[in-house]
């Protein structure tokens, strides 16, 4: 079986979310963000789904902050934020290692983060099929390139 | 099931060398470097470049690798993923991953899994597939002791 494919590219202008579904079939699944800008200088925003889209997990605790400590209880969450503070423009990369597998939380590991792999948890053991990306503040996009690459 | 990742190549030293390279990689969807216990002449940093065209020649300007901050996201022109962040000529070994290796017009991703306080990500802009991979020292100057490993999964 192969490795990774391209799934979809954006560059989005003039909207707030940047919305990817049709992604079920993935059992691997990396977000590269090149250049993203806003219209204000935020954070970029991640949230998942299980219905394709139809609704996104945005509750506290739908996804968890591991620190580098290791500590518990592990820190509720509404969305994965990619970087520590605002920027524009702003990279990152998110890799989701069993993005469709059933039975288990899914990990979300951001290999752009300053500590080499900064992890998070999404809390559902459905399996997941849509991503969301915005920003801070509901900023819209203004440029930049959104990659969506997937393995079988 | 994916395809198992396989030893494509390695090295492991018998004389000085300046660089070493690993050529006819373009097969391969996703690569891993392994370094350990490299010795230079010149205090510098273990670093990785690529190629487009199998070593001919290498990315090297300033831009061709893309350092993301994992702070604020910006992006730091770099002529080589360095592979730690202080220089030596003792003992320093080094990991990177590159998940999307051989992929057309994505930007490829450099991963380097050192778990410290700035190693993270960088993009390559590259439109094309990479398919070589150079392993050398900033500073210049041979390659003393050590081993290299390079790992692929077609």
């Amino acid at each position: 079986m192969a490795g990774f494919a391209s799934v979809a590219t954006m560059s989005p202008s003039g909207i707030a979310n940047a919305d990817f579904a049709g992604l079920g079939s993935y059992s691997e699944l990396m977000l590269v963000i090149n250049a993203r800008t806003c219209a204000i200088a935020q954070t970029c925003l991640v949230q998942a789904s299980i219905d394709g889209g139809s609704s996104w997990l945005t509750a506290s605790g739908d996804y968890k902050l591991l620190g580098t400590t290791g500590a518990h209880p592990l820190t509720d969450r509404t969305q994965i934020a990619l970087t520590n503070v605002a920027g524009s423009p702003l990279s990152s990369v998110l890799w989701f290692p069993w993005w469709n597998l059933v039975g288990k939380w899914k990990q979300a590991f951001i290999i752009s983060g300053n500590e080499g792999l900064t992890q998070f948890m999404v809390a559902n053991n459905a399996a997941l099929n849509a991503l969301r990306v915005f920003n801070g503040a509901s900023a819209n996009f203004t440029g930049g390139t959104i990659y969506i690459l997937g393995k079988p | 099931m994916p395809n198992p990742w396989v030893l494509i190549d390695s090295w492991t030293f018998s004389v000085n060398i300046t660089e070493r390279d690993f050529l006819n990689l373009g097969a391969y969807s996703e690569l891993n470097a392994l370094l350990r216990n490299i010795t230079t002449a010149n205090s510098g940093l273990l670093q990785a470049q690529v190629s487009i065209n199998n070593g001919s020649s290498w990315l090297t300007a300033s831009g061709d690798y893309k350092e993301v901050s994992g702070n604020d996201g910006s992006q730091a022109n770099l002529a080589a993923a360095s592979l730690h962040i202080t220089a030596a000529t003792t003992a320093r070994g080094g990991h990177v991953w590159f998940p999307n290796w051989n992929m057309p017009t994505v930007p490829k991703v450099a991963s380097r899994r050192n778990l410290n306080t700035t190693l993270g990500a960088l993009l390559i802009p590259q439109a094309n597939g990479l398919n070589a991979l150079r392993i050398n020292n900033s500073a210049g100057g041979n390659l003393t002791a050590g081993q290299i490993f390079v790992w692929g999964r077609l």
